[in-house]
Protein backbone atom coordinates (compact mmCIF):
# COMPACT_ATOMS: atom_id res chain seq x y z
CA UNK A 1 0.00 0.00 0.00
CA UNK A 2 1.16 3.77 -0.81
CA UNK A 3 2.87 4.84 2.10
CA UNK A 4 0.78 8.33 1.80
CA UNK A 5 -2.59 6.35 1.50
CA UNK A 6 -1.65 4.37 4.68
CA UNK A 7 -1.10 7.27 6.50
CA UNK A 8 -4.44 8.83 5.81
CA UNK A 9 -5.93 5.35 7.23
CA UNK A 10 -4.46 5.74 10.50
CA UNK A 11 -5.57 9.81 10.43
CA UNK A 12 -9.04 8.42 9.36
CA UNK A 13 -9.09 5.17 12.01
CA UNK A 14 -7.97 7.54 14.97
CA UNK A 15 -10.78 10.36 14.26
CA UNK A 16 -13.02 7.50 13.81
CA UNK A 17 -12.39 6.42 17.43
CA UNK A 18 -12.17 9.83 18.71
CA UNK A 19 -16.23 10.80 17.11
CA UNK A 20 -17.24 7.07 18.05
CA UNK A 21 -16.11 8.44 21.51
CA UNK A 22 -17.20 12.05 22.02
CA UNK A 23 -20.67 11.46 20.15
CA UNK A 24 -22.42 10.02 22.44
CA UNK A 25 -21.56 12.49 25.17
CA UNK A 26 -22.89 15.30 23.57
CA UNK A 27 -26.06 13.04 23.09
CA UNK A 28 -26.53 12.14 26.13
CA UNK A 29 -30.06 12.60 27.60
CA UNK A 30 -31.59 15.98 29.27
CA UNK A 31 -34.35 14.05 31.01
CA UNK A 32 -34.12 12.77 34.39
CA UNK A 33 -31.70 10.06 35.37
CA UNK A 34 -33.09 6.78 35.00
CA UNK A 35 -32.06 3.80 37.06
CA UNK A 36 -31.78 0.64 35.64
CA UNK A 37 -31.97 -3.13 37.16
CA UNK A 38 -28.69 -4.62 38.42
CA UNK A 39 -27.93 -7.32 38.68
CA UNK A 40 -25.92 -8.20 42.00
CA UNK A 41 -26.22 -5.64 44.33
CA UNK A 42 -29.14 -3.61 44.06
CA UNK A 43 -28.62 -0.58 46.24
CA UNK A 44 -25.16 -0.22 45.04
CA UNK A 45 -25.48 -0.84 41.61
CA UNK A 46 -28.09 1.33 40.89
CA UNK A 47 -27.01 4.29 42.88
CA UNK A 48 -23.84 4.01 40.63
CA UNK A 49 -25.50 4.12 37.48
CA UNK A 50 -27.87 7.06 38.90
CA UNK A 51 -24.62 8.84 39.83
CA UNK A 52 -23.16 8.43 36.64
CA UNK A 53 -25.92 9.77 34.87
CA UNK A 54 -26.12 12.53 36.84
CA UNK A 55 -22.62 12.98 36.18
CA UNK A 56 -23.42 12.66 32.51
CA UNK A 57 -26.04 15.36 32.65
CA UNK A 58 -24.24 17.99 34.20
CA UNK A 59 -23.85 21.21 32.03
CA UNK A 60 -20.57 21.39 30.09
CA UNK A 61 -19.08 24.32 28.93
CA UNK A 62 -20.26 23.48 24.94
CA UNK A 63 -23.60 23.14 26.33
CA UNK A 64 -25.78 25.72 25.13
CA UNK A 65 -28.62 27.15 28.24
CA UNK A 66 -31.20 26.24 25.68
CA UNK A 67 -30.47 22.42 25.89
CA UNK A 68 -30.83 22.34 30.03
CA UNK A 69 -33.73 21.21 31.57
CA UNK A 70 -35.76 23.49 33.73
CA UNK A 71 -35.65 22.76 36.97
CA UNK A 72 -39.14 22.03 38.56
CA UNK A 73 -40.58 24.54 41.07
CA UNK A 74 -40.05 23.49 44.11
CA UNK A 75 -41.75 25.06 47.30
CA UNK A 76 -40.78 25.92 50.69
CA UNK A 77 -41.44 22.40 52.29
CA UNK A 78 -39.09 20.90 49.29
CA UNK A 79 -42.01 19.49 47.61
CA UNK A 80 -42.44 19.56 43.82
CA UNK A 81 -45.38 21.65 42.56
CA UNK A 82 -47.69 21.52 39.79
CA UNK A 83 -50.00 24.61 39.19
CA UNK A 84 -51.75 23.08 36.05
CA UNK A 85 -50.77 25.98 33.68
CA UNK A 86 -51.54 28.42 36.27
CA UNK A 87 -49.95 31.04 38.03
CA UNK A 88 -49.88 30.71 41.94
CA UNK A 89 -52.82 33.47 42.26
CA UNK A 90 -55.49 31.45 39.54
CA UNK A 91 -54.82 28.51 41.64
CA UNK A 92 -55.52 29.72 44.70
CA UNK A 93 -58.31 31.48 43.18
CA UNK A 94 -59.88 28.35 42.33
CA UNK A 95 -59.77 26.45 45.27
CA UNK A 96 -59.76 29.36 48.13
CA UNK A 97 -63.41 29.68 48.41
CA UNK A 98 -63.73 25.45 49.14
CA UNK A 99 -60.78 26.00 51.39
CA UNK A 100 -62.39 28.51 52.96
CA UNK A 101 -65.53 26.42 53.47
CA UNK A 102 -63.07 23.41 55.09
CA UNK A 103 -62.48 21.30 52.13
CA UNK A 104 -59.13 20.05 53.32
CA UNK A 105 -58.47 19.04 49.91
CA UNK A 106 -58.56 22.32 48.95
CA UNK A 107 -56.91 23.83 51.99
CA UNK A 108 -53.55 21.80 51.35
CA UNK A 109 -53.27 22.68 47.99
CA UNK A 110 -54.13 26.43 48.76
CA UNK A 111 -50.92 25.78 51.21
CA UNK A 112 -49.05 23.89 48.76
CA UNK A 113 -49.12 26.82 46.15
CA UNK A 114 -48.64 29.85 48.41
CA UNK A 115 -45.45 27.53 49.86
CA UNK A 116 -44.21 27.61 46.46
CA UNK A 117 -43.85 31.69 46.77
CA UNK A 118 -42.37 31.30 50.05
CA UNK A 119 -38.82 31.36 49.28
CA UNK A 120 -38.51 33.86 47.02
CA UNK A 121 -35.46 35.66 48.84
CA UNK A 122 -33.90 32.55 50.21
CA UNK A 123 -30.23 33.24 49.40
CA UNK A 124 -28.37 31.54 46.02
CA UNK A 125 -25.93 28.76 47.47
CA UNK A 126 -22.21 29.15 46.39
CA UNK A 127 -22.58 27.06 43.43
CA UNK A 128 -19.53 24.73 41.69
CA UNK A 129 -19.95 26.48 38.14
CA UNK A 130 -21.60 29.10 36.47
CA UNK A 131 -24.04 26.71 34.34
CA UNK A 132 -25.68 25.92 37.28
CA UNK A 133 -25.93 29.15 38.63
CA UNK A 134 -27.65 30.50 35.80
CA UNK A 135 -30.04 27.66 35.94
CA UNK A 136 -31.12 28.36 39.43
CA UNK A 137 -31.16 31.98 38.61
CA UNK A 138 -33.49 31.22 36.06
CA UNK A 139 -35.53 29.00 38.10
CA UNK A 140 -36.23 31.62 40.56
CA UNK A 141 -37.24 34.01 37.80
CA UNK A 142 -39.90 32.16 36.83
CA UNK A 143 -41.08 31.37 40.58
CA UNK A 144 -41.23 35.32 40.69
CA UNK A 145 -43.13 35.38 37.98
CA UNK A 146 -45.65 33.01 38.90
CA UNK A 147 -45.93 34.53 42.23
CA UNK A 148 -45.97 37.71 40.70
CA UNK A 149 -49.81 38.58 41.70
CA UNK A 150 -49.24 36.74 45.45
CA UNK A 151 -49.54 39.24 48.57
CA UNK A 152 -47.06 38.94 50.88
CA UNK A 153 -50.18 38.34 53.69
CA UNK A 154 -51.53 35.08 51.32
CA UNK A 155 -47.84 33.75 51.86
CA UNK A 156 -48.33 34.39 55.68
CA UNK A 157 -51.64 32.65 55.46
CA UNK A 158 -50.12 29.44 54.35
CA UNK A 159 -49.21 28.58 57.38
CA UNK A 160 -53.11 28.91 58.99
CA UNK A 161 -54.05 26.66 55.78
CA UNK A 162 -50.97 24.35 56.85
CA UNK A 163 -51.80 24.07 60.42
CA UNK A 164 -55.68 23.70 59.57
CA UNK A 165 -54.48 20.64 56.74
CA UNK A 166 -52.15 18.78 59.97
CA UNK A 167 -54.62 19.01 62.62
CA UNK A 168 -57.09 17.33 60.33
CA UNK A 169 -55.02 14.03 59.74
CA UNK A 170 -53.49 14.93 56.36
CA UNK A 171 -49.82 13.12 56.72
CA UNK A 172 -47.97 15.38 54.37
CA UNK A 173 -49.34 18.62 55.78
CA UNK A 174 -47.67 17.09 58.96
CA UNK A 175 -44.50 16.35 57.25
CA UNK A 176 -44.55 19.85 55.63
CA UNK A 177 -45.04 21.53 59.00
CA UNK A 178 -41.61 19.79 60.09
CA UNK A 179 -39.90 21.06 57.26
CA UNK A 180 -41.70 24.61 57.10
CA UNK A 181 -38.96 25.40 59.79
CA UNK A 182 -38.69 28.69 61.15
CA UNK A 183 -36.18 31.30 59.47
CA UNK A 184 -34.18 31.93 62.38
CA UNK A 185 -33.35 28.63 65.00
CA UNK A 186 -32.54 31.19 68.06
CA UNK A 187 -33.19 27.73 70.69
CA UNK A 188 -34.36 30.97 72.94
CA UNK A 189 -37.12 31.83 70.94
CA UNK A 190 -40.33 30.53 72.53
CA UNK A 191 -41.88 30.23 69.11
CA UNK A 192 -38.99 27.94 67.56
CA UNK A 193 -39.25 25.76 70.57
CA UNK A 194 -43.54 25.63 69.96
CA UNK A 195 -42.76 24.35 66.58
CA UNK A 196 -40.04 21.82 67.46
CA UNK A 197 -42.63 20.92 70.22
CA UNK A 198 -45.67 20.92 67.48
CA UNK A 199 -43.09 19.35 64.69
CA UNK A 200 -42.32 16.22 66.96
CA UNK A 201 -45.90 15.65 67.72
CA UNK A 202 -47.51 15.83 63.70
CA UNK A 203 -44.24 13.99 62.78
CA UNK A 204 -45.35 11.10 65.33
CA UNK A 205 -48.48 11.05 63.92
CA UNK A 206 -48.27 10.59 60.76
CA UNK A 207 -45.44 7.81 61.84
CA UNK A 208 -47.92 6.23 64.22
CA UNK A 209 -49.90 5.54 60.70
CA UNK A 210 -46.77 3.76 58.84
CA UNK A 211 -45.37 6.95 57.28
CA UNK A 212 -42.01 5.65 55.81
CA UNK A 213 -41.28 9.75 55.51
CA UNK A 214 -41.84 10.83 58.95
CA UNK A 215 -40.65 7.93 60.87
CA UNK A 216 -37.36 8.75 58.59
CA UNK A 217 -37.61 12.64 59.47
CA UNK A 218 -37.80 11.56 63.32
CA UNK A 219 -34.62 9.10 62.88
CA UNK A 220 -32.77 12.42 61.93
CA UNK A 221 -34.37 14.14 64.35
CA UNK A 222 -32.87 11.97 66.71
CA UNK A 223 -30.01 11.55 65.27
CA UNK A 224 -28.74 15.24 64.69
CA UNK A 225 -30.60 16.78 67.69
CA UNK A 226 -32.50 19.00 65.94
CA UNK A 227 -35.97 18.77 66.55
CA UNK A 228 -35.37 16.89 69.88
CA UNK A 229 -32.53 15.98 72.38
CA UNK A 230 -30.23 13.49 70.65
CA UNK A 231 -30.98 9.72 71.33
CA UNK A 232 -29.04 7.27 69.31
CA UNK A 233 -31.59 4.42 70.64
CA UNK A 234 -34.59 6.33 68.95
CA UNK A 235 -32.60 7.71 65.63
CA UNK A 236 -31.56 3.78 65.21
CA UNK A 237 -35.40 2.80 66.17
CA UNK A 238 -37.08 5.07 63.83
CA UNK A 239 -34.64 4.08 61.02
CA UNK A 240 -34.95 0.48 61.17
CA UNK A 241 -38.81 1.55 61.49
CA UNK A 242 -39.05 3.67 58.30
CA UNK A 243 -37.32 1.00 56.67
CA UNK A 244 -39.44 -1.65 57.48
CA UNK A 245 -42.09 1.15 56.58
CA UNK A 246 -41.20 0.79 52.68
CA UNK A 247 -41.51 -2.95 53.12
CA UNK A 248 -37.79 -3.45 53.83
CA UNK A 249 -37.16 -6.48 55.78
CA UNK A 250 -33.77 -7.83 57.21
CA UNK A 251 -32.28 -9.85 60.10
CA UNK A 252 -31.68 -8.18 63.21
CA UNK A 253 -27.62 -8.29 62.57
CA UNK A 254 -28.12 -6.86 59.35
CA UNK A 255 -30.17 -4.25 61.16
CA UNK A 256 -27.78 -3.65 63.37
CA UNK A 257 -24.82 -3.42 60.94
CA UNK A 258 -26.43 -0.75 58.95
CA UNK A 259 -28.53 1.11 61.98
CA UNK A 260 -26.49 0.58 64.86
CA UNK A 261 -22.86 2.47 63.96
CA UNK A 262 -21.02 3.15 67.71
CA UNK A 263 -24.51 1.43 69.84
CA UNK A 264 -23.76 -1.58 72.49
CA UNK A 265 -25.46 -4.38 72.14
CA UNK A 266 -28.39 -3.33 74.85
CA UNK A 267 -28.60 -0.45 72.93
CA UNK A 268 -29.32 -2.13 69.76
CA UNK A 269 -31.58 -4.85 71.11
CA UNK A 270 -33.51 -1.89 73.19
CA UNK A 271 -34.11 -0.24 69.48
CA UNK A 272 -35.07 -3.16 67.88
CA UNK A 273 -37.50 -3.49 70.40
CA UNK A 274 -38.46 -0.08 69.84
CA UNK A 275 -38.74 -0.15 66.38
CA UNK A 276 -41.27 -3.03 66.78
CA UNK A 277 -43.31 -1.82 68.78
CA UNK A 278 -43.54 1.16 66.49
CA UNK A 279 -44.15 -0.60 63.01
CA UNK A 280 -46.44 -3.79 64.38
CA UNK A 281 -49.33 -1.91 64.94
CA UNK A 282 -49.06 1.00 62.57
CA UNK A 283 -47.62 -0.94 59.65
CA UNK A 284 -49.79 -4.20 59.91
CA UNK A 285 -51.30 -4.79 56.77
CA UNK A 286 -54.99 -6.44 56.08
CA UNK A 287 -54.48 -10.13 55.92
CA UNK B 1 14.43 11.28 76.50
CA UNK B 2 11.12 11.70 79.10
CA UNK B 3 9.78 14.42 77.17
CA UNK B 4 10.34 11.41 73.63
CA UNK B 5 8.31 9.02 75.76
CA UNK B 6 5.66 11.60 76.69
CA UNK B 7 4.96 12.92 73.00
CA UNK B 8 5.05 9.44 71.85
CA UNK B 9 2.41 8.34 75.05
CA UNK B 10 0.96 11.29 73.75
CA UNK B 11 0.95 10.73 69.78
CA UNK B 12 0.13 6.95 69.98
CA UNK B 13 -3.60 6.70 70.56
CA UNK B 14 -3.82 9.05 67.91
CA UNK B 15 -2.02 7.12 65.38
CA UNK B 16 -4.07 4.26 66.66
CA UNK B 17 -7.25 5.48 65.91
CA UNK B 18 -5.92 6.55 62.35
CA UNK B 19 -4.73 3.06 61.63
CA UNK B 20 -8.40 1.52 63.27
CA UNK B 21 -10.21 3.71 60.86
CA UNK B 22 -7.52 3.35 57.71
CA UNK B 23 -8.69 -0.72 58.09
CA UNK B 24 -12.12 -0.29 58.77
CA UNK B 25 -12.43 1.74 55.64
CA UNK B 26 -10.36 -0.91 53.57
CA UNK B 27 -12.93 -3.55 55.46
CA UNK B 28 -15.70 -1.25 54.13
CA UNK B 29 -13.87 -1.46 50.45
CA UNK B 30 -13.24 1.93 50.26
CA UNK B 31 -10.17 4.24 49.49
CA UNK B 32 -8.54 5.95 52.95
CA UNK B 33 -7.45 9.61 52.67
CA UNK B 34 -6.93 12.42 54.92
CA UNK B 35 -6.24 16.21 54.50
CA UNK B 36 -6.86 19.13 54.47
CA UNK B 37 -9.86 21.58 52.50
CA UNK B 38 -8.43 23.94 50.42
CA UNK B 39 -11.82 25.53 48.99
CA UNK B 40 -15.08 26.61 50.69
CA UNK B 41 -18.23 23.90 49.91
CA UNK B 42 -19.77 24.65 47.13
CA UNK B 43 -23.23 23.41 46.22
CA UNK B 44 -23.58 22.06 43.04
CA UNK B 45 -27.42 20.83 41.07
CA UNK B 46 -28.45 17.00 40.39
CA UNK B 47 -30.54 15.02 38.80
CA UNK B 48 -34.32 13.79 39.97
CA UNK B 49 -34.87 11.04 41.47
CA UNK B 50 -38.99 10.14 42.39
CA UNK B 51 -39.04 13.80 43.15
CA UNK B 52 -36.12 14.09 45.00
CA UNK B 53 -32.80 16.28 43.93
CA UNK B 54 -29.73 14.49 43.92
CA UNK B 55 -27.31 17.41 44.69
CA UNK B 56 -24.42 17.24 45.81
CA UNK B 57 -21.70 19.88 48.21
CA UNK B 58 -17.87 19.83 47.03
CA UNK B 59 -14.72 20.71 48.60
CA UNK B 60 -11.14 20.20 47.62
CA UNK B 61 -8.95 18.45 49.74
CA UNK B 62 -5.16 18.17 49.90
CA UNK B 63 -4.59 14.68 50.52
CA UNK B 64 -1.99 13.55 53.52
CA UNK B 65 -1.07 10.14 51.61
CA UNK B 66 0.09 11.84 48.50
CA UNK B 67 -0.16 16.07 48.23
CA UNK B 68 -2.87 15.88 45.22
CA UNK B 69 -5.95 18.04 45.73
CA UNK B 70 -8.93 15.92 45.16
CA UNK B 71 -12.30 16.99 44.20
CA UNK B 72 -14.82 15.70 46.83
CA UNK B 73 -18.14 14.81 45.96
CA UNK B 74 -20.50 14.82 48.88
CA UNK B 75 -24.21 13.42 48.39
CA UNK B 76 -26.27 15.89 49.94
CA UNK B 77 -29.17 13.01 51.08
CA UNK B 78 -27.09 11.64 53.27
CA UNK B 79 -26.47 14.88 55.48
CA UNK B 80 -28.54 14.07 58.10
CA UNK B 81 -29.88 17.77 58.44
CA UNK B 82 -30.69 17.62 54.57
CA UNK B 83 -33.79 19.44 53.31
CA UNK B 84 -35.64 17.74 50.56
CA UNK B 85 -35.03 19.89 47.14
CA UNK B 86 -33.23 22.71 48.95
CA UNK B 87 -30.63 24.29 46.76
CA UNK B 88 -28.16 25.16 49.69
CA UNK B 89 -25.69 23.11 51.33
CA UNK B 90 -26.77 21.36 54.23
CA UNK B 91 -25.27 23.04 57.83
CA UNK B 92 -23.70 20.10 58.72
CA UNK B 93 -21.55 20.21 55.72
CA UNK B 94 -21.62 23.91 55.23
CA UNK B 95 -19.80 24.12 58.75
CA UNK B 96 -16.62 22.49 56.94
CA UNK B 97 -14.06 25.48 56.35
CA UNK B 98 -10.90 26.07 54.49
CA UNK B 99 -8.48 24.58 56.80
CA UNK B 100 -10.65 21.93 58.17
CA UNK B 101 -9.24 18.80 58.81
CA UNK B 102 -11.34 15.54 57.06
CA UNK B 103 -11.22 11.83 57.11
CA UNK B 104 -12.91 10.27 54.03
CA UNK B 105 -13.43 6.50 52.92
CA UNK B 106 -15.04 6.33 49.58
CA UNK B 107 -13.99 5.87 45.93
CA UNK B 108 -11.46 7.55 44.29
CA UNK B 109 -12.27 8.40 40.57
CA UNK B 110 -10.51 10.48 37.80
CA UNK B 111 -11.74 12.46 34.74
CA UNK B 112 -9.30 15.13 34.29
CA UNK B 113 -9.65 16.07 37.84
CA UNK B 114 -8.60 13.59 40.81
CA UNK B 115 -11.50 13.13 43.26
CA UNK B 116 -13.35 10.80 45.61
CA UNK B 117 -16.82 10.17 45.59
CA UNK B 118 -19.28 7.58 47.18
CA UNK B 119 -18.13 9.28 50.59
CA UNK B 120 -21.47 7.93 52.60
CA UNK B 121 -23.19 5.29 53.50
CA UNK B 122 -23.67 2.67 51.22
CA UNK B 123 -27.36 1.81 52.61
CA UNK B 124 -26.75 -1.49 54.36
CA UNK B 125 -25.61 -3.00 51.38
CA UNK B 126 -22.64 -5.55 51.32
CA UNK B 127 -19.94 -3.09 50.15
CA UNK B 128 -17.49 -3.06 47.07
CA UNK B 129 -14.89 -1.29 45.90
CA UNK B 130 -17.46 0.81 43.72
CA UNK B 131 -19.91 0.75 46.38
CA UNK B 132 -18.14 1.17 49.61
CA UNK B 133 -19.73 2.26 52.92
CA UNK B 134 -17.96 5.35 52.97
CA UNK B 135 -17.92 8.61 55.27
CA UNK B 136 -17.10 12.12 55.82
CA UNK B 137 -15.67 12.62 59.22
CA UNK B 138 -14.02 15.93 60.84
CA UNK B 139 -10.86 15.62 62.85
CA UNK B 140 -10.44 17.95 65.33
CA UNK B 141 -7.75 19.98 66.12
CA UNK B 142 -7.06 17.56 69.21
CA UNK B 143 -7.03 14.88 66.95
CA UNK B 144 -10.35 13.02 67.81
CA UNK B 145 -12.27 11.49 65.15
CA UNK B 146 -16.12 13.15 64.49
CA UNK B 147 -19.15 11.10 63.65
CA UNK B 148 -19.90 10.61 59.75
CA UNK B 149 -21.69 13.07 58.52
CA UNK B 150 -22.94 11.27 55.52
CA UNK B 151 -24.90 8.75 57.17
CA UNK B 152 -28.40 9.16 57.06
CA UNK B 153 -30.30 6.46 55.38
CA UNK B 154 -33.73 8.41 54.80
CA UNK B 155 -33.44 8.21 50.96
CA UNK B 156 -32.27 4.72 50.74
CA UNK B 157 -35.38 4.27 49.17
CA UNK B 158 -34.82 5.65 46.18
CA UNK B 159 -32.35 3.23 45.30
CA UNK B 160 -34.01 0.56 46.19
Amino acid sequence: MDRRVSNWVVVAGIAACVTAYVWPAHDAPVAPAVTTAPAADPVAATARNAWFSAALMAPRPGDTVEQEPDRPLVARNGRIVDLNGLDVAQFIAQREGAARLGDMQAVYQVYQAEALCANLDAPLPELMDDADRERLTRARTRQRALCANVSPAQVQERLHYLKLAADAGNADAQIDYAMEMPATMNPDDPAVAQWKQDAMGYLKAAGARCNADALGLLSNAFDAGSLAERDPVLAMAYGVASARARRLEKTPEQWAQQFGDGLSEADIAAALKQSAQLTDGACRRPE
Amino acid sequence: MNRVLALLLLVSPMLAAVASEQSTCTANKGAYLTGTVTSAPKFASGSYIDGVETSHTHVNLKADQDGKTYDVAMDNVYAVDYVKNSSSVPASLGAIKVGSRLELCGEKYTGGDVGIHWVHSNCGATPTSTAPNGWVKQISSSGSIGANLERSQNYCYLWN
